[in-house]
């Protein structure tokens, strides 16, 4: 139940900035959000490789934001949030087994 | 105003000078390599945090630019004898040149120059120098490396014990004497204290025993309390320092006072048997005092398993 809440959630937010022509800082809030979400729910444990790839994009995004590079900013973000998805997922997983 | 004028003519020109290079060629090749080498060693489940950022980096890395390959070429050339200054040097000194293709391709990413540029190739090596080092460590410190433990297929944080080869002892049933019943015991090397090198050390000149030295030899009281089939022989060394004939009392006489406190504790003193080497048999040269120490000791020994 809780896997498929959030998975709406962060998939609700991805296509939200998707649509909404919305700015860098913001998908750097979505990325930020999908990380949190994923710490949450004990990635960082149960899935250290793929949330240390988000958490990695997320740095990326960051540093490129703050070099005014937006669209590597946004690319990275969006790979941020891809990973903390997969993560998210690979948590899951472990649990059903 | 001269000055001034002078001082913006050369600012601009400077800057004309930093930005005139627009692209810089990354080469990746080495740092593609130590990643798979890497990621060959189990560096991605060693390390996996280390190892995530540095392929996230090399990633964005490469995305961030045109990849593509440098191809070397190598032109052997052979000279006539010509002056150093002469007109159409190339034409008429060269007498042969012959171009060979270098094999080995290097990957290359062809970036903007900025800050990432120049970052991203130092943090990738930080984190591999860290994966590197997660990969030989020993988190639970059983011995065995990380890339090891997962080659064998067992957890790199959980201790994993040496596979011990059983001991066997042959003890001499005493109820069943006439029958002369020999009963085989197994028993693990960590269960046995005496099966380890029990010594104790001692000052110079002094056959007491250190206070350190208590919690050992209780170890030693309790075990042959609890075999009372088991003898033991304390046997007494000295350095090289002084006579022999001292030196061989003193020796008896560092293990006299083992045998006395082993009794001391409850242990029959009929079941220790005593014995004083003195200058022989070192552990060590004597060459200093560490190792004259190391040589001033009382060893036990089992000697036989009581009837």
């Amino acid at each position: 139940m809780r896997k498929i809440i959030l998975s709406i959630l962060i998939f609700a937010g991805v296509s939200f900035a998707q649509n909404a022509g919305i700015t860098t800082s913001e998908y750097l809030d979505q990325a930020r959000d999908a990380l949190k979400k994923a710490y949450e729910s004990g990635a960082h444990v149960k899935a250290p490789y793929e949330y240390s790839k988000a958490s990695a994009y997320y740095s990326i995004a960051k540093e490129s934001a703050s070099n005014f590079s937006l669209d590597n900013a946004v690319e990275a973000s969006k790979k941020s949030i891809e990973w903390s998805l997969k993560a998210i997922e690979k948590t899951f997983k472990g649990v059903e087994k | 105003m001269r000055k001034l004028f002078i001082c913006g003519c050369l600012i601009s020109l400077s800057f004309g000078v930093s930005f005139a290079g627009d692209s810089v060629i990354v080469d990746v090749t080495e740092l593609q390599s130590k990643l798979d080498r890497l990621s060959q060693m189990h560096g991605k489940e060693c390390s996996p945090q280390e190892f995530a950022y540095a392929e996230t980096y090399l990633e964005t890395l490469k995305r961030g630019g045109k990849t593509g390959s440098k191809e070397e070429y190598i032109v052997e050339s052979k000279f006539k004898e010509c002056g150093p200054l002469e007109i159409g040097y190339v034409k008429t000194c060269i007498d042969s040149y012959k171009v060979a293709k270098k094999e080995d391709k290097r990957d290359i990413v062809i970036r903007e120059n900025s800050v990432d540029t120049i970052s991203y190739p130092v943090k990738i090596n930080y984190y591999l120098s860290l994966v590197e080092k997660n990969i030989y460590s020993d988190k639970d410190g059983d011995g065995i490396p990380c890339y090891k433990e997962i080659e064998m297929g067992t957890n790199p944080d959980i201790y994993d014990k040496k596979e011990e080869k059983p001991q066997t002892i042959a003890v001499i049933d005493k109820k069943e004497e006439e029958k002369q019943h020999v009963v085989t015991e197994t028993k693990r090397e960590d269960v046995n204290p005496l099966n380890q090198p029990v010594r104790v050390h001692f000052y110079f000149n002094r056959a007491d025993i250190k206070k350190e030295y208590l919690p050992y030899l209780n170890v030693v009281a309790k075990f042959l309390k609890m075999h009372k089939d088991v003898k033991v022989k304390i046997v007494g060394y000295t350095d090289n320092i002084g006579p022999k004939g001292y030196n061989d009392k003193l020796a008896m006489k560092r293990a006299l006072s083992v045998k006395k406190y082993l009794t001391k504790m409850g242990v029959e003193s009929d079941r220790i048997v005593i014995e004083g080497i003195g200058k022989d048999r070192y552990l060590v040269s004597n060459d200093n005092s560490v190792d004259r120490f190391t040589n001033r000791r009382a060893e036990f020994y089992v000697i036989s398993i009581a009837d």
